[in-house]
């Protein structure tokens, strides 16, 4: 049981995130609600704004997806499922790169779980890096999954460039190198065994083989 | 099909030249229904092919049809054409060619025909203009006829639609097409002088393509005419190698070409034969890709779609909260820059308000709409 004061505060602090919710929400209606010419659709994205607001989400990548879902012309309720399940996959990342995930690893994280990077691979991510953003490294990991190197293998040779402190530069050059490979017609797998070799090659090996201990198999 | 009717064909195959597809050979089989001026009305097989070739300065089209109505309306025509410009940005087109035609039609004996264009075109923002000449010499039942005509015309083009506006000036002595269509001189000239003025639309849009024409045609000199005619037709796209055509008109007499005044309906299947996508390539994403270059505080995305002059060709994506970018006309196709920050970001792009497509060239995801983005990685 808290205490008085400490029970005062934490209401006060509470009441003053749902008003602050309610204001962050609100500060969207000119910029943004407006843009949702149906009345319908509005309401679900605002409602589905308040409740990531009032929960610690960030409203960015919500909003995204409903500007999305407005411009190909999707139904109120398709809009309002993407948003739920967003905000759904949005919780998971923040459980799997806690203890305190940017707004921008939660997005990229939400993204890779979208295109079917295992949960462990984001946990073993942040692992590899528990101080810095590994926002740019979730995004490399979500285009390559995107380019169709299955999912385990991408995660895996991410995990090992990131454990050999491979840089944002390098990270995004082997995505573009994938990119001409395959455009070239290899085997995205094989385009990214070749070039994942070649990047490693320049980097020294990993200070512990123990941080990729629990990586996908 | 008329030379005329080539150019625009030609200039079609120009026009989106030089990238996606320098090659495209296809197929039209269907049916019709002729009427001719005071003749019973006839259904026809309609059979076609036409293979054209192109790079950015050259274009080359060849092109055979051939309907077939039992005795009454036969004949297979052939056209050959070419448009040229002299560099790669030069806004002057030269377009040429030359059609050839054997023909059965009831109550004008059977025959032949030659005939042979030139135009000279200047290619706008947004429009044309252009002016030309043709010569025909038609022959019929031992008996040789000869025509001349010159034309000017501009067109205006915005997104997916097109309108142009066209004058014909025609001299020919093929008095007995002529009179079978119902155009007449006085007994003191041999020769007939009428002039044509005619307005036409094109629009594209995600599967359909509608075409509209519509014709004056008034007697001068000694020649007494004053017809109109209307002409519609219809294209959906079924699968990006067949389409659906329709079509319904009035065809004045062209003693140019040597065809005579009808009535037609007709319906027809086209299949894209080679290349396998060519038919859909200025609606797909596979004529799109995308590339980064470094930027200040991020980095710039460079679209670029390969689709015809007359085409709406938009981008969107997360960094435009969704906003269409209408992509500009370069020399080669579309193109936007966009300035991105740092960060993932997701990409599509739309080609005459069709489906939103990831560019071609960049890993894709299937979104929760039914649809598809691009997915870029800004380091």
């Amino acid at each position: 049981m808290m205490k008085t004061p400490f029970r005062t505060i934490a209401l006060a602090a509470g009441a003053l995130l749902v008003a602050l919710s309610g204001a962050r929400v609100s500060a969207q209606d000119p910029t943004t609600l407006r843009l949702i010419r149906d009345d319908a659709t509005r309401e679900v994205v605002r409602s589905a704004l308040g409740r990531a607001t009032a929960i610690g989400l960030p409203i960015g990548p919500l909003i995204s997806k409903a500007l999305e879902g407005i411009a190909k012309k999707a139904s109120t309720r398709s809009i309002r499922d993407a948003m739920d399940a967003l905000e759904k996959r949005m919780r998971r990342a923040n459980a799997l790169l806690a203890p305190d995930p940017t707004v921008d690893e939660l997005a990229a994280g939400a993204d890779a779980l979208y295109v079917g990077v295992p949960d462990r691979t984001l946990k073993d991510m942040r692992a590899v890096a528990p101080r810095r953003s590994i926002a740019l490294e979730l995004g490399v990991l979500t285009e390559l999954v995107a380019r169709k190197v299955p999912p385990g293998k991408a995660s895996r040779m991410v995990l090992e460039l990131m454990a050999r402190n491979a840089s944002g530069a390098q990270l995004t050059a082997l995505s573009s190198a994938v990119q001409a490979d395959v455009a070239a017609g290899i085997k995205p797998d094989v385009a990214l065994d070749l070039r994942g070799r070649g990047v490693m090659s320049l980097l020294p090996p990993p200070p512990s083989a123990a941080v990729l201990q629990g990586r996908p198999r | 099909m008329s030379a005329r009717v080539a150019a625009c064909v030609l200039l079609i195959a120009s026009g989106a030249a030089g990238a996606q597809s320098s090659r495209e050979l296809r197929l039209d089989g269907g049916a019709a229904r002729i009427q001719q001026n005071g003749r019973d009305a006839r259904d026809a097989l309609l059979l076609g092919a036409l293979w054209r070739q192109s790079d950015p300065r050259l274009a080359t089209l060849f092109s055979g049809t051939f309907t077939y109505a039992g005795d009454s309306v036969t004949a297979a025509q052939a056209i050959a054409a070419l448009a040229w410009r002299p560099g790669d940005q030069s806004a002057w087109h030269t377009e040429g060619g030359v059609t050839g035609a054997a023909f059965g039609v009831y109550a004008l004996g059977r025959g032949g025909n030659v005939s042979s264009f030139v135009r000279e075109r200047l290619v706008l923002e947004g429009g044309s203009l252009w002016a030309g000449g043709s010569a025909g010499h038609t022959m019929r039942d031992g008996n040789s006829w000869h025509s001349t005509d010159v034309d000017f015309g501009g067109s205006l083009r915005s997104g997916g639609f097109e309108a142009s506006v066209s004058y014909d000036r025609q001299r020919t002595d093929d008095r007995p097409l002529m009179e079978a269509a119902g155009i007449f001189l006085t007994d003191q000239s041999t020769v007939n002088d009428f002039e044509d003025a005619g307005i036409a639309a094109h629009y594209e849009r995600g599967r359909l393509t509608l075409d509209a024409s519509h014709t004056w045609r008034t007697g001068v000199r000694q020649t007494f005419a004053r017809q109109r005619a209307f002409a519609w037709s219809v294209e959906y796209l079924l699968s990006p190698r067949f389409s659906l055509a329709v079509g319904a008109g009035h065809q004045l007499a062209d003693p140019l070409r040597g065809t005579p005044d009808a009535q037609l309906i007709s319906a027809s299947v086209r299949m894209v034969v080679l290349p396998w996508r060519a038919m859909a390539a200025s609606r797909d994403a596979a004529t799109t890709s995308a590339r980064l270059v470094p930027g200040a505080g991020g980095a710039v995305l460079i679209v670029h779609v390969v689709a015809s002059d007359s085409a709406r060709v938009e981008v969107a994506g997360s960094f435009s909260a969704w906003q269409s970018v209408m992509l500009r006309r370069t020399t080669d196709g579309w193109e936007a820059q966009v300035a991105l920050p740092s960060g993932t970001h997701r990409v599509a792009v739309r080609i005459n308000g069709g489906p939103w497509r990831a560019p071609a060239n960049l890993g894709k995801v299937r979104d929760e709409f039914g649809g598809e983005a691009g997915i870029v990685v800004v380091p």
